[in-house]
């Protein structure tokens, strides 16, 4: 899914009410500090994280490898912030 | 042990195994939904996902997403607040029913089905037990 269609889905969402303009923003923020510390899926930066999930949360870098241990942990430690994540060299379904 | 997966009601000829079960949740006026789905059980992954038409009839909460990581090259949106409900065998042959409350993925379409991941199976205490050849198999605890 490119960039402008990622943002065009969460505007989508913002529109129906599923997602607030805020969390939108945050999420787009999150990933573009992702993309920006990590580059693309090509980038050699991604390396040491092969096979593991990498987030962003509260411009914090989260790791790990099970989907829903990222997910409390942000959760847990920034609640009501979203996460932007990324595994690395696999998917995840 | 009897069968609780079989091909999905729309094509049974198809290969990969589901199982009835519901969707569960509260819709935006606070009132409780519920939804009849096909899972199909995908030890292939690593968290359940609905599709879009699913999810849209829920109140849930954003937690997070992605615009990669899935096969195909997908995006994902996690969302909170949607129980899953499936069954298992118990050692016994007895029928179990299983409520998931994880975090689901909602696709940004509704390519596809409504994927029951080895996130809720493990929840369950269930392996997976599938003969592409005969189409039958169960869910059940060891």
């Amino acid at each position: 899914m490119t960039d402008e269609e990622f943002s065009n889905w969460l505007s989508r969402e913002v529109a129906s009410k599923d997602m607030t303009q805020s969390q939108m923003d945050d999420l787009l923020q999150q990933k573009a500090l992702f993309v920006r510390e990590l580059g693309k899926p090509d980038s050699p930066l991604r390396d040491p994280y092969r096979l593991k999930i990498v987030g962003y949360v509260a411009e914090h870098r989260r790791i790990d490898t099970s989907i829903h241990k990222l997910l409390d942990d942000a959760k847990q430690k920034f609640p009501g912030r979203m996460i932007y994540f990324e595994p690395i060299g696999f998917d995840l379904f | 042990m009897p069968d609780n997966l079989a091909p999905p009601s729309w094509d049974a000829a198809q290969r990969r195994p589901h199982q009835g079960g519901q969707a569960k949740g509260y819709d935006k006026g606070g009132l409780s939904v519920s939804v009849s789905v096909e899972w199909m059980a995908d030890t292939g992954a690593e968290l359940s996902v609905v599709t879009k038409d699913v999810a849209k009839n829920f109140n849930l909460a954003p937690v997070g997403g992605s615009a990669s990581g899935t096969t195909g090259g997908g995006g994902i949106i996690i969302k909170s607040g949607m129980e899953m409900e499936f069954e298992v065998f118990d050692s016994a042959g007895k029928v179990v029913p299983i409520t998931s409350s994880l975090d689901v993925g909602v696709k940004p379409n509704n390519d596809g089905s409504e994927i029951l991941g080895v996130d809720a199976i493990d929840t369950a205490g269930a392996v997976i037990e599938w003969d592409p050849g005969t189409l039958t198999g169960r869910l059940r605890q060891p």
